[in-house]
């Protein structure tokens, strides 16, 4: 047989047989709704009006099916929710605090998303509110 | 050998010399820069400023990202393919030059490397008020026991083969673009991350945080900056900067009016009280998304590695420090 009638043969079948076993990669970020979700953002510059894509988990959303979503903690219940999931302890002694201290303790969280500097704090208010 | 191996390390120093907060200062910028007037709205090239300021940490004397016991921070790259490297890092930078009228120094920056390829390198970076000259770079390097010197990087060189580079991290100044404010609006989505990763264990820093929605409904000025640079690598970037605080929370690269890259940045403040200075913040993440390559980047510091204003003396920032790097 002729060689290059088998080169010819053989080449696009190799190249099949690649195509095949190399999976096709995507970039994460691009599948899961981020790039979207920016877009919609950044449109808002020219548009004035903000248009979220469809069941995003990009923009704030609490998600309880999935724990990677993440969570809009602008309002004080869902301060108070995210803390009595992530530190039950110190939700014991948060719950007894006056609402003063609850939205300082919320504005707190916000400014420097430090968990740890905050349950120092509820203990530190804890105490203060007693001695008073 | 020697020849190779130093322009080699000095490629894979695109990580070092800057790291995860930029090396500091330039003329135009001053550390004393005040924050605008109330009530008197800042113009574009003011914001760019003040972005400059909050990105070097001028606010603080010094400020170091340190090893912790086994927790440092920690830089993840992850290819289109799926394959991840990481990098483990301490990096102290010290501002702390103004009472020095005899030096021309203006900032140091020491960068150690705690494991990969660059395992015991470390870097000194001194910058210096003088524009017109160069910043120093000195390099450690633990295979010959040695300091050896290079020259600054491009400003497009990739920083530590990740999907930043040195200009995003360190080396752009406002002069660099013409800057224009689109607008000013709420924040609206979350900040990016590794998707796979969030909340996971990971080593050297631990549990890896979920995407940070803190920042939503923050008031932000859209800032669209515009290289002066001719055929560069973006036209423009649109950057999401805090009203208050000038935390630039979001930067969108764009070519051809095309989105080609992302870099999403998690600020927090370092005190919580209102009074003090507002840009006197810290960066809890960097993500990167090169949609170019499908490149992501994720640099994750530890809350508790941390550290401003020590007593830490200005020696710590010499040679010394460098040959005292254990391999």
């Amino acid at each position: 047989m002729d060689k290059s009638f088998i080169k010819i043969a053989i080449y696009p079948m190799s190249q099949l047989l690649l195509a095949c076993c190399i999976p096709v990669f995507s970039v994460e970020a691009a599948e899961n709704g981020y790039i979207e979700a920016v877009k919609a953002d950044v449109a808002e510059f020219t548009t004035s009006e903000f248009q979220p894509p469809a069941d995003s988990s990009w923009i704030g959303t609490v998600d309880n099916q999935s724990k990677t979503s993440g969570e809009l903690l602008v309002e004080l219940e869902d301060f108070s929710k995210f803390l009595q999931d992530k530190s039950p302890g110190s939700y014991i002694f948060y719950t007894k605090l006056p609402e003063v201290y609850k939205k300082r303790l919320h504005q707190e969280y916000l400014a420097t998303g430090n968990l740890d500097h905050i349950k120092n704090n509820i203990f530190k208010y804890s105490r203060d509110i007693k001695k008073k | 050998m020697t020849t190779f191996r130093i322009p080699l390390i000095s490629n894979r120093l695109s990580f070092i010399a800057c790291c995860l907060f930029s090396c500091s200062s330039m003329a135009a910028v001053s550390h004393d820069l005040a924050l605008p007037a109330k009530g008197t709205p800042p113009d574009a090239n003011e914001v760019a400023r003040q972005v400059y300021f909050a990105n070097h940490f001028y606010a603080f004397k010094n400020f170091s990202i340190r090893r912790r016991g086994r927790t440092m921070t920690v830089l993840i790259n992850r290819s289109k393919s799926g394959k991840e490297t990481a990098t483990s890092l301490e990096r102290h930078l010290n501002n702390n030059y103004k009472d020095d009228e005899t030096s021309s120094v203006i900032s140091k920056d020491l960068a150690i490397f705690h494991s990969g390829r660059m395992k015991g390198t470390g870097m000194l970076v001194t910058e210096y008020s003088d524009d017109t000259k160069n910043k120093d770079y000195m390099i450690w390097l633990p295979s010959l026991r040695k300091i050896r010197r290079f020259s600054e990087p491009r400003h497009d060189d990739a920083w530590g083969g990740s999907a930043f580079t040195f200009g995003d991290v360190t080396l752009r100044k406002p002069e660099d673009e013409t800057h224009e404010i689109i607008g000013k609006k709420q924040f609206r989505t979350c900040l990016g991350t590794i998707n796979s990763l969030e909340g996971k264990h990971f080593r050297y820093s631990g549990q890896l945080p979920e995407r940070s929605c803190r920042h939503i409904n923050k008031e932000v000025y859209g800032l669209k900056s515009t290289t002066k640079f001719k055929y560069w690598w973006y036209d423009y970037r649109i950057s999401y900067v805090d009203t208050t605080s000038f935390a630039d929370y979001r930067t969108l690269y764009y070519k051809n009016d095309e989105l080609i890259k992302v870099i999403d940045r998690d600020w927090g403040r370092v005190n919580s009280d209102q009074d003090g200075d507002p840009r006197a913040l810290f960066w809890k993440y960097w993500y990167g998304l090169d949609l170019r390559t499908g490149q992501e980047s994720w640099a994750v510091i530890p809350q508790k590695v941390v550290e401003y204003n020590s007593n830490r003396k200005n020696s710590f920032w010499t040679e010394k420090t460098l040959r005292k790097i254990k391999r």
